[in-house]
């Protein structure tokens, strides 16, 4: 048996995944077997040849167990990514760890027109993740905004290496990532962010609430640039557009690849770091809506409970899009 | 060294949604291969015109029809075969099926010697008796080349369709027709029907250089039958299947299906050298939804058939749904422009057939767009005999004038030559 998450070997015994953590579903609520028939036209598993295309019908084969992933690393951390309603496969994915004085989080959108972005996703997370934790590994680096720097940066070969099964014709694989590392001690925590694309992390605390990332889309470019007012952007086709992600094809003459962002900051009080994929916050843009759908979600105080909440809320508005969260109580 | 085939599949995969036609181009190429290598023998048959047109005006077309084709057999390998008929009402078996060597060829010289011209034309007669010479069998490269300087018999029109379905897949054949007295689409319909080319020589001087080209490239095929093999997902169609380059051949009606595998079409190619050929397909599928990725069809190349077949190589073909669309709206650039090659032929063959039927206008337009869309795709060789043909005004409006006079043999060059094409501009 393999986590479906991370694919490391596991124990059967095991209710967690060792390796990423992922709580491994309960047998019950599991399908005991992984549906292998075509979804296309039933046609049985022998009909699917190696590349997952379907001998009968042509369809090729998504990944079901990558429809509702759920990730439970703590009391703190946990996170949730979800197909949504309208997209035929999750590229979404996401990764966390905690560890004394650091949690860690990360949420990648694979770009829809390279097509094998649920690939780049699935290797961008957890690459990222383990670069953080390496550079962890002796307690905090000194420069934690360089460890993050270096950790996106790494994750760039892993999104373009992540196209075993391209052909020539396919562009190479692109995501979007934010990663959020929350380190120190409860009494002087600090937030370091780093990002590429319109993927967001939030601060949302019971009175304050604050966008951390800032996108990088066509839309926040130019009204950053004084061109046009947020009210004229936003009419312009493609105004969302993503002007940085991961992979892709090199912006720089050189094969330059995009430069993420990277904040650090003091965190005002207790309260939630969000991270998640524009599947969600589409449906929230504006950051009062998004703080007050994160505080009504939040009862319980377990940052599943607030995942699965948010996914479903989202769901409920279209899920036009997939899903992706990353919960962590600070 | 035996042939070895590659192959490129260039097409935007990305559809929107409810969409259902897949474009793709395929480019292959086979590299490294001899006959020697292959052991495939050339057999190599004549049919020369031999009706009484071809001894008029001083017996120009006849004697050097004549003199081409000695030279031509003079220089056929020794391991090869060939035949020679000629052609009036009646087909003569002037050589039977003989192998190349310098005895057989002596005598070939001999026979060619006596030809003389006499009577009328009907081609039926002449490709039967051609059928009848060539073996069976992939181990043979099999290919005729027919002359003729005029008209078929009209009554022979019926007896020439049936005489092509029985030719179809036991050789190939080029069709030249010399002087302007000849009927383009007849020999159209010959070249297509046996995956052969079709020209005009103009000038009887020059069928020896004509003929030696036809020789040169049939020694140089190494492998005979070769099958395009398309694979297509259940509940699709085949809306076409053609070769665009170096010329178009629609292969669309050329299909054989083996009931046993009703997914799979099979388009015969005939024989090949080390050479390029691109091909262009349209699938109709059923429509994905959003996010889906289908095997649109398996683009391969069949050497041989039945038990011996093998597949020199295969491709994919792959269609995927979107809502982004500036994504889906794009055309790959091979199959935009493939599509205007394709055009530019129909416009050409359409515009002068409204200029022989005095529809000035329309052949005008339909030249005119045929103008445009050479000087486009950087087609010179077209655009070339365009301007034989018309007076162009403005070549990218593509506003011409047509000539008041012209040379019946540039016409006729136009119309044979229209469904030459051009390769990508990158490509070549």
């Amino acid at each position: 048996m393999n986590c479906p998450h991370c694919q490391a070997p596991i124990a059967p015994s095991n209710n967690f995944c060792e390796e990423c953590g992922t709580r491994l579903k309960e047998p019950a609520a599991a399908p005991s077997v992984r549906n292998e028939t075509c979804e296309g036209c039933g046609a049985g598993a022998d009909a699917i040849d190696t590349d997952g295309y379907c001998s009968r019908c042509g369809l090729q084969r998504r990944h079901p167990e990558r429809d509702h992933i759920e990730l439970d690393i703590s009391p703190f951390v946990a996170g949730v990514s979800d197909r949504g309603i309208k997209h035929y496969r999750n590229e979404d994915f996401l990764a966390a760890a905690e560890v004394p004085d650091l949690m860690f989080g990360v949420v990648c959108d694979g770009v829809s027109n390279s097509l094998n972005a649920d690939a780049a996703s699935a290797a961008a997370a957890p690459t990222t993740r383990d670069a953080f934790l390496a550079a962890w590994k002796n307690g905090a680096p000194a420069q934690p905004e360089k460890a993050l720097h270096e950790a996106i940066m790494g994750a760039h070969a892993a999104v373009l290496g992540a196209s075993a099964e391209n052909t020539a014709m396919d562009d190479p694989p692109e995501a979007t990532i934010v990663a959020a590392a929350v380190i120190g001690p409860k009494e002087s925590r600090e937030a370091v962010i780093g990002w590429l694309g319109d993927s967001r992390a939030y601060f949302i605390g019971a009175t304050e609430a604050k966008q951390l990332s800032k996108d990088h889309s066509w839309l926040v470019e130019i009204i950053e640039a004084g061109k046009m007012t947020y009210a004229q952007a936003i009419r312009c086709k493609g105004a969302h557009s993503i002007t940085r992600t991961l992979g892709g094809i090199p912006t720089g003459d050189n094969g330059e690849r995009d430069e993420p962002s990277i904040l650090r900051c003091r965190l005002p009080g207790p309260g939630w770091i969000i991270l998640c994929s524009d599947g969600l916050w589409n449906y929230a843009t504006e950051l009062d809506v998004f703080a007050g759908l994160v505080r009504r979600s939040a009862k319980t105080g377990n940052p599943l409970d607030l995942a699965r909440e948010l996914v479903q809320w989202a769901r409920e508005q279209g899920g036009k899009d997939n899903i992706t969260v990353v919960a962590m109580s600070v | 060294m035996s042939s070895s085939f590659t192959a490129q599949v260039y097409q935007n995969q990305f559809l929107a949604q409810g969409a259902d036609e897949v474009h793709a181009i395929m480019t292959v190429t086979a590299t490294g291969g001899t006959a020697a290598a292959s052991g495939a023998k050339l057999v190599f048959g004549i049919m020369i015109d031999c009706s009484g047109s071809m001894g008029d005006s001083d017996a120009a077309r006849i004697r050097h029809a004549k003199m081409a084709v000695r030279e031509i057999i003079k220089q056929l390998r020794e391991d090869s075969l060939f035949f020679i008929v000629s052609g009036a009402d009646l087909a003569t078996l002037v050589v039977p099926l003989l192998p190349a060597t310098p005895e057989n060829k002596a005598v070939a010289e001999n026979e060619i010697a006596l030809l003389q011209a006499s009577g009328g034309t009907t081609m039926s007669k002449w490709l039967q008796a051609a059928a009848q010479q060539f073996p069976r069998g992939d181990s043979f490269i099999r290919h005729a080349l027919l002359l003729t300087d005029g008209k078929n018999n009209p009554e022979d029109t019926a007896p020439l369709d049936a005489a092509l379905a029985d030719c179809e897949g036991r050789f190939q054949c080029d069709a030249r027709g010399v002087g302007v007295d000849w009927q383009p689409d007849q020999l159209r319909k010959i070249s297509t029907r046996l995956l052969g080319t079709v020209d005009i020589i103009p000038k009887p001087q020059d069928i020896a250089a004509d003929f030696q080209e036809i020789l040169q490239k049939a020694m140089g095929r190494a492998v005979s039958d070769v099958s395009l093999r398309l694979w297509t997902p259940q509940g699709s169609t085949i809306k076409f299947c053609k070769q665009v380059s170096p010329e178009i051949v629609d292969l669309t009606t050329k299909v054989r299906i083996d009931p046993q595998a009703p997914q799979i079409r099979n388009y015969p190619t005939g024989a090949w050298g080390n050479e390029t050929r691109d091909y262009h397909f349209c699938l109709q599928v059923k429509p994905g939804a959003v996010g889906q990725r289908m095997l649109a069809g398996r683009a391969s190349l069949v050497l041989g058939r039945g038990k011996s077949e093998t597949k020199a190589v295969e491709t994919q073909i792959l269609a995927t749904w979107t809502d982004d669309e500036a994504r889906s709206a794009v055309i790959d650039r091979r199959v935009a422009h493939y599509t205007g090659q394709g055009e530019l032929a129909q416009v050409i063959q359409e515009g002068l057939h409204a200029r022989r039927q005095g529809h000035e206008d329309e052949a005008t337009r339909k030249l005119g767009r045929a103008v445009q869309l050479a000087a486009e795709s950087g087609n010179d060789a077209t655009t070339k005999l365009l301007r034989k043909v018309v007076d162009v005004i403005d070549e990218h409006e593509g506003t011409v004038k047509l000539k008041r006079s012209i040379d019946e043999a540039d016409e006729m060059a136009l119309d044979t030559r229209s469904t030459k094409t051009r390769r990508v501009k990158a490509d070549v």
